[in-house]
């Protein structure tokens, strides 16, 4: 299940929603640039536990009220 | 024109009263008069204010002696850290007309060290993207071939501290901004362990790997700014709560029994350097082998991983730091950095939690690494400068860098001139070590320097102005 694999064709239509405006060669560049970073998010999943946490878990810190 | 002294050179003619904070503030205005219309490492000169300091400084010293090495010194600020009531812009027509009534920690601290403060130095729009030529302030210019690139982003900061328009200035590094001018620039450049140095006052470009850090002439330099920049700041959530070491005072204690780790990986097949860097790399193992520390090869995940995992977190946290103009004024940004933010919107919420777990595992794999060596050794950049006009658009995706691993970890990366390569552009080594071990690493840096003629090379464009110089 994938929300983010678009097509060129669907990306294009997000960028003009936007109001930007690109020639070809920028177009093609901008989507092979959107390829590589769904090939990011991929290589950041590893095969790993559901335990496995985040490095960003935290420890509370105790506070007295006044 | 005198030659250009080193922050430790200037403190001891300082302290000695051979030279006055005065006389040191006017030559390097002399300086920026003649230079900065080439290099636009400005993007504010607070000429007053560095007189007015100056003057402070000076009755200072005469009366009471200097109160640390920096109490004196020019300096200069990236434009992403706050300044009260001075121009604050970010590179960015969002900020255009911006004056902060409060300095950011890093400022405030310089100014209690009694340094002077010379400006405002140029960056890349919120410290992202660049060179932007569609921005209001042009993009710096490297001094050492104006038609080159100083890397970014605190490209300002590198050309100046190159061109001696400052002894010493604020970078910040998210993924490298500080390591890669530094190299491109042929200076010293430390990003130090995150928490280190306080962000409170800084524009961030990404919450979780934002830095700050010195960038001088020389790695003794580095340390001895460091001294006044670190600490803990309460204003800062991310401030790490520990006693500040001394930097400076062992720096020249050598690398004797130090073993160095060289992730040669990452520099011979991740990303392949030029012939120019890989001999630079084999001078220094040399050139540390002789002084009598260890060296090794270790491994580490690869260059591609650490780039990914960074990549997907800074843009999803860049994201979410200026999502409101991003989402209502996207095309307000330069487009370098528009498309940048275009791009981060297609980072989901999971994408973001892969990677924040994934960077769990990588920072254990670094540390497991680091039980056995003290400092890592490999390049900072790929090779010399490329033109300023051919950096393409999408070279934080097409390539990993060597420095966003050490932004990942959090741990301490320092940048230094590595020598030159064959169009008489500087190359960078860089060196890394355990978190809080700043000095050892400044150690390690410092030594190589010692061991290399490297820091009496200056620009050709300083000499070539000379006349100009002595008449500015």
């Amino acid at each position: 299940m994938t929300h983010t694999d678009l097509s060129q064709k669907d990306f294009r239509s997000l960028i003009a929603q936007q109001g930007l405006t690109y020639d070809e060669a920028e177009l093609a560049e901008f989507y092979e640039a959107y390829g590589l970073v769904r090939a990011m998010a991929s290589r950041v999943r590893k095969p790993r536990s559901y335990m496995a946490e985040p490095v960003a878990v935290f420890a509370p810190v105790q506070t007295s009220s006044t | 024109m005198s030659q250009i002294p080193t922050i430790a050179a200037a403190a001891k003619a300082l302290a000695a009263k051979t030279i006055s904070p005065v006389e040191l503030t006017q030559e390097c205005l002399a300086r920026i008069r003649v230079m900065e219309p080439e290099l636009h490492a400005f993007v504010t000169l607070t000429e007053d204010r560095a007189l007015s300091d100056a003057r402070k400084a000076e009755a200072e010293i005469m009366a009471s002696g200097p109160r640390s090495k920096m109490h004196g010194i020019p300096v200069g600020l990236k434009d992403i850290v706050d300044t009260k009531g001075i121009l604050t812009t970010c590179q960015s027509r969002f900020l255009a007309d911006n004056i902060p009534d409060k300095d950011a920690t890093c400022a405030a601290s310089l100014d209690a060290a009694g340094s002077v403060l010379m400006g405002k130095l140029t960056t890349h729009e919120f410290a992202d993207g660049g060179p932007s030529f569609d921005l209001p302030d042009p993009p710096s210019r490297n001094p050492w071939n104006t038609a080159h690139f100083t890397a970014g982003s605190s490209s300002g900061t590198g050309a100046a501290v190159a061109a001696g328009l400052v002894l010493g200035g604020i970078g910040t590094d998210t993924g490298g901004s500080i390591r890669g001018p530094a190299s491109l620039c042929g200076i010293a450049g430390l990003k130090p362990t995150y928490g280190l140095v306080s962000r409170a006052g800084v524009a961030p470009a990404a919450y979780s790997l934002d830095h700050i850090g010195p960038m001088c002439w020389t790695v003794e330099d580095c340390a001895i700014m460091l001294q006044s920049l670190a600490g803990h700041d309460p204003a800062d959530p991310a401030s790490a709560n520990r006693p500040v070491p001394d930097y400076v005072s062992g720096i020249g204690d050598g690398v004797r029994g130090l073993r160095i780790g060289v992730v040669r990986h990452f520099h011979e097949t991740d990303h392949p350097v030029s012939p120019a860097t890989q001999a630079s790399i084999t001078d220094a193992i040399r050139i540390y082998e002789a002084a009598g520390a260890t060296v090794v090869d270790v491994t580490l995940p690869s260059l591609q991983d650490w780039s990914a995992c960074g990549f997907l977190i800074s843009a999803a946290e860049r994201l979410a730091a200026y999502e409101d103009w991003a989402m209502t004024r996207l095309d307000t940004f330069s487009a370098r950095v528009r498309d940048r933010m275009f791009l981060g919107s297609f980072v989901t919420g999971a994408d973001y939690l892969q990677a924040v777990r994934f960077r769990r595992e990588l920072c254990a794999e670094l540390a497991a690494v680091m039980r056995d060596v003290d400092i890592l050794l490999t390049a900072s950049n790929p090779g010399e400068a490329p033109l300023i006009d051919q950096v393409p658009r999408w070279d934080n995706l097409t390539k990993p860098n060597f420095t966003f691993p050490f932004n990942v970890a959090g741990v301490p990366a320092l940048s230094l001139c590595g020598g030159f390569g064959p169009q008489g552009l500087p190359l960078g080594l860089q060196l890394v070590a355990r978190p809080f071990e700043e000095a050892g690493l400044m150690r390690a840096g410092h030594a190589y320097e010692l061991a290399t003629d490297w820091r009496s090379q200056r620009p050709a464009m300083i000499t070539s102005k000379e006349p100009a110089l002595v008449s500015a």
